[in-house]
């Protein structure tokens, strides 16, 4: 068996000897809804209401390109997965040899019973998978392409989760209050280990989620502004929190956990930055809210503004 | 019915130092906010915590969160957990306000089992955390691997495989890992380290203990996971992945006799 090394990320990563593994499914392409224009380009979805999401049939559009198609000497299966990375619940929808003298696109449109045990609180990643089978071998990955459903999730650091108004008053605030973001670890290895999105929670005030929503999705400068003030905070909490916990450079274990991407997102690489960093927000805690809202380019955004002049 | 118990509120049990007064958690405890069918009852909950008592007394005084005898006691605890509350609903056992309710009502056996000596021990992280405090990693572990009953599981535990192995085991290698999503494979690594009881491991000509073979290999399997689709594999075909990732490293696997 020849052992192909790498490392699950939901983006394209070529195993040495594995070819194809980019090309075969370049243009398929993830449809939110039959009136959408198909883009291959696209690969996450940000999805604000799931309990609309299948009225507009979305649907997965597999396409294996002829160039690569030609070059394959053996017999390949397709499949389709859904995954759920919080609850760790999967579900195969489709699983096919390809006919290779019969090449057409396969539409498989997303129906709720395949996600009865989802939890739709996070992201959920569909993955078109063409794999080859030898006998009495075990199938490998010729390509992947994945996309990602994300439900309300930001930078997929987190994923906010609408509450009652009664909740908010339990942690101090009120009934008016808007959200509340709450980081639940306490060690280095919380940060660097588990994923994200299970420790760090941002609940939302059911009474104004959708409103929230709409004034967050208007595509207006305003709009823009207004996101990425709400996300540039509570990166903020994470980054202080992370900073304060660990004490030296935390080398992630797990791509998904507050650790790796918060240190992508600063673009730290290594236990230098990160000690200079750290010492930047000992100094003031402000030096991080700034440093975010430039990465997250807030002032480019505002600049777009085009209002009434006074 | 209300089984959510939010972090301030537990904060307040324990700066109190409230822990045995079940009327008060039972005031503090709110709904989750979102709707869900929940299949167990109080009685279930209360149940639990009488069985979990149980298993306690047993437990040496002198243990320590560390100490590995735990293994035994936490087998037993995982087949209690799961076994009552097998129709958790899976947004309920993701969310941290129950397991920090499920821990604070069954509070003896969480202290004991993070060798609390005092009340001032308390670390919210020990009651809420999903996967990682005690109560919620147990049920995962059972989860992570449960068959429903089928002629196929006929006559056999389902939590046969699931009181196998160590913490270090499960939290590393099962709990904390994406590709857990396959309980085929997950099966597949318990069976592969755990079955027979007793077994020798060597790797490249040395001998070496079962959490080292587990540690060394099981890097290997989450990297093969790039270009092999666990979610299709069958568990006997996820056996041999193992067993053909092992002899690629020279991990030997040798039966006692």
């Amino acid at each position: 068996m020849t052992i192909i090394k790498g490392s699950e990320s939901g983006e394209y990563l070529a195993p040495g000897g594995v070819n194809f593994y980019k090309s075969l499914l370049k243009d398929s392409y993830f449809l939110e809804s039959e009136d959408h224009e198909p883009d291959s380009s696209i690969n996450t979805f940000a999805i604000s209401y799931r309990e609309e999401f299948f009225e507009f049939k979305p649907s997965i559009n597999v396409i294996l390109d002829e160039n690569s198609l030609r070059k394959i000497k053996k017999e390949i299966f397709l499949t389709i997965i859904v995954k759920e990375n919080i609850s760790r619940q999967c579900e195969i929808l489709y699983e096919e040899m390809v006919d290779l003298k019969e090449n057409k696109t396969i539409q498989l449109i997303l129906e709720e019973k395949y996600f009865e045990n989802f939890t739709f609180n996070n992201s959920i990643h569909l993955d078109a998978i063409v794999y080859s089978k030898e006998k009495d071998k075990l199938p490998t990955i010729e390509s992947i392409k994945r996309f990602t459903l994300r439900f309300t999730g930001i930078l997929g650091l987190f994923s906010p989760e609408p509450r009652p108004p009664e909740f908010f008053e339990i942690y101090g605030g009120g009934k008016n209050s808007m959200s509340l973001t709450i980081i639940e670890a306490e060690n280095k290895d919380q940060f660097t280990d588990l994923n994200a999105s299970e420790i760090l929670k941002v609940y939302i005030n059911e009474n104004c989620v959708r409103e929230f929503d709409l004034m967050l999705n208007q595509n207006i400068a305003t709009s823009d502004a207004l996101s990425i003030y709400w996300v540039s905070n509570i990166v903020t909490q994470a980054v202080l929190k992370l900073f304060a916990v660990c004490d030296k450079y935390p080398i992630p274990k797990n791509s998904e956990s507050i650790a790796s991407r918060i240190l992508k997102f600063l673009e730290i690489n290594s236990e230098d930055e990160y000690d200079q960093m750290r010492i930047l927000i000992q100094n003031n805690p402000e030096n991080i809210n700034i440093k975010i809202q430039n990465e997250l380019k807030l002032s480019e955004k505002i600049q777009d503004f085009r209002g009434k002049k006074k | 019915m209300k089984f959510n118990l939010t972090k301030p509120k537990l904060k307040l049990i324990a700066d109190n130092n409230k822990w045995k007064d079940q009327k008060l958690l039972a005031d503090y405890t709110e709904e989750f906010g979102f709707e869900c069918a929940i299949k167990f009852s109080i009685e279930n909950i209360f149940e639990l915590k009488s069985m979990l008592n149980e298993i306690n007394k047993n437990v040496p005084s002198n243990f320590n969160s560390r100490s590995p005898g735990w293994q035994i006691y936490d087998s037993k605890a995982c087949e209690l957990i799961h076994s009552i509350l097998k129709e958790l609903p899976i947004k309920v056992a993701i969310s941290s306000g129950f397991w920090r309710y499920l821990s604070c009502c069954c509070y003896e056996y969480v202290f004991k089992r993070y060798g609390y000596s005092s009340n001032e021990d308390f670390k919210d992280e020990h009651f809420g955390l999903i996967r990682e405090a005690i109560l919620p990693r147990l049920w995962f572990r059972a989860d992570s691997i449960f068959k429903m009953n089928s002629d196929e599981t006929e006559g056999i535990n389902p939590y046969e495989l699931a009181k196998l192995g160590s913490s270090d085991f499960w939290s590393s290698f099962i709990l904390r890992r994406d590709f857990a999503r396959s309980r085929n494979l997950n099966r597949a690594m318990v069976k592969y380290f755990f079955i027979p009881n007793k077994i020798n491991w060597i790797l490249k000509d040395i001998p070496i203990s079962v959490t080292e073979a587990f540690r060394t290999l099981g890097k290997e399997i989450q990297k093969q996971h790039s270009i092999t689709p666990y979610e299709i594999l069958s568990e006997k075909d996820c056996l041999k992945l193992i067993s053909e990732l092992a002899s690629e490293i020279n991990l030997i696997k040798h039966l006692e006799n």
